[in-house]
């Protein structure tokens, strides 16, 4: 069982990159070439928030009730248990309710949902390993950090104010990026905490999950504000890599866990 | 007299324990001065709840007497036979249990029981550690700076120093070393060792670690 458990999570996130490979990495082909895309890209983008879900609970149960950590991963799950949900709805404006960019929508709430829960669990990891990452790098960290992020919410900024877009539209579209990019150095503190130990990999990770959807987030945005917002789009990838880090994260926790 | 006695005891309170503050429900008492018997030990036990305290005196592994505090400030001096009734009654009640090594009183006070005649010794002579936990330990440090790095690894290397220091032990470099301890005692130093890594980590990876590193020193893996 121990053998077989981490041959599958690899084979579940192979399966998903090389799907995503195959189906961001070439544009072209007739419409009906596009309409399968279009849907293989609506499934990716369910499964791999689920996936990483699914890594994040395989994480948790490596604990035992009342650790700390368990918590952290457990609230990762429901995060991504949001995220997928938030998918669900939007893919279900678009098919069933035939609007070609439901933004913003019900599904936002469950997207803001993730960010917030993500963020919950990083401050919570963050709190833990506070006193294991020395002085110097938590300050490099934050210097870094809060220097990137007012980079970040400048361009996002500049780039939503010149559009049409209601209040509601510009806030969204300023606060995925903003706060993913939050998520970068609070991924990296735990992974400076724990350097040196094999358990600083799973939050590498964690934090490249953060990078991934801080790009897709840009993407998005700048596509919807250009409007050249199409169903299926390179920038999509980025979003399913995110999650196949998360899920990353998660399972190698997990292995990292049971190896001592 | 009773002045120096109370002046006594509360010196003795007051001293460096070799273990202190364990509930007196989860010691065995006759085993423990058995175990300080075989030790050749000086110095007191002390049991002690809010309505009374009491100390068993011993002098180069003999107890002596026992001194009981309960209301008032008059201590009882009882022998060593009937003060150890009292005192695990106080123990069996849930009163604080401490070890304290020092001089025992000598003049002005003379024991009642300053007999040549030592007590008989029961068959067990002390609580022997079930487990070789210096290398048990040595093993944690190492497989948590595996898992978690070398930060964590240190801060337990200081919690387990912190906590074999008032027994005379210590980690120099990789190396554990610590007088013959009880097992009880053992689990203490454990407990407190482990605390900043089940504070982060978590209790089931701690726990792991402990049996991995038991199995890996019962192997002779290391």
């Amino acid at each position: 069982m121990l053998t077989q458990r981490p041959v599958r999570a690899k084979a579940i996130i192979g399966s998903l990159a090389v799907a995503a490979g195959i189906t961001y990495g070439f544009d072209g082909g007739g419409p009906q070439v596009q309409a399968a895309r279009q849907v293989i890209s609506a499934v990716l983008q369910l499964l791999a928030p689920l996936v990483a879900g699914l890594g994040c609970v395989a994480a948790a149960r490596a604990y035992a009730r009342g650790d700390r950590e368990r918590a952290v991963w457990m609230t990762g799950a429901w995060a991504t248990l949001a995220w997928a949900a938030g998918r669900a709805v939007f893919t279900g404006h678009q098919w069933i309710g035939g609007t070609a960019l439901p933004f913003p929508s019900l599904a936002d709430g469950f997207f803001v949902a993730f960010y917030v829960l993500l963020g919950a669990a990083l401050c919570m990891e963050v709190r833990l390993v506070w006193r294991v990452v020395e002085l110097p790098v938590r300050r490099n960290l934050a210097v870094c950090g809060a220097l990137v992020w007012a980079l970040a919410l400048a361009v996002v900024l500049v780039t939503v104010a010149r559009s049409q877009a209601t209040v509601l539209e510009k806030a969204l579209a300023a606060f995925y990026p903003a706060a993913a990019v939050l998520l970068v150095p609070a991924g990296l503190l735990p992974a400076a905490g724990f350097r040196g130990g094999t358990s600083a990999y799973p939050w590498l990770a964690v934090a490249m999950a953060a990078v991934c959807l801080a790009a897709a987030s840009f993407g998005f945005i700048s596509l919807i504000q250009h409007g050249l917002y199409p169903v299926v789009h390179r920038a999509d990838a980025l979003w399913v890599a995110g999650f196949v880090f998360l899920a990353v994260g998660g399972f190698w926790q997990r292995a990292a866990l049971e190896e001592a | 007299m009773e002045t120096l006695r109370i002046q006594s005891f509360e010196a003795i309170q007051a001293g460096a324990a070799l273990f202190s503050g364990i509930s007196g429900d989860e010691v065995d008492l006759d085993l423990l001065v058995a175990y300080l018997t075989a030790r050749g030990f000086d110095g007191g036990v002390i049991v002690g709840d809010q309505e009374a305290d009491g100390v068993l005196w011993f002098q180069e592994g003999t107890p002596r007497e026992v001194w009981m505090f309960e209301a008032g400030d008059i201590p009882e001096v009882l022998l060593n036979g009937p003060g150890r009734d009292r005192l695990n009654a106080l123990a069996a009640r849930g009163g604080q249990v401490s070890v304290v090594a020092c001089e025992p009183p000598g003049v002005p006070f003379e024991f009642l029981d300053s007999g040549d005649e030592p007590e008989p010794q029961p068959a067990v002579a002390a609580e022997p550690p079930a487990h070789p936990w210096p290398a048990i330990l040595e093993q944690v440090a190492v497989r948590v700076a595996r898992s978690r790095g070398p930060r964590l690894s240190a801060q337990f290397a200081a919690a387990l120093n912190r906590a074999l220091e008032q027994h005379g032990g210590g980690m120099d470099g990789e190396r554990v070393h610590a007088p013959l301890l009880p097992e009880s005692t053992w689990r203490i130093i454990v407990e407190a060792a482990c605390a900043p890594v089940v504070a982060i980590a978590g209790r089931a990876f701690t726990d792991r670690t402990i049996a991995a590193s038991e199995r890996a020193v019962a192997d002779g893996e290391c």
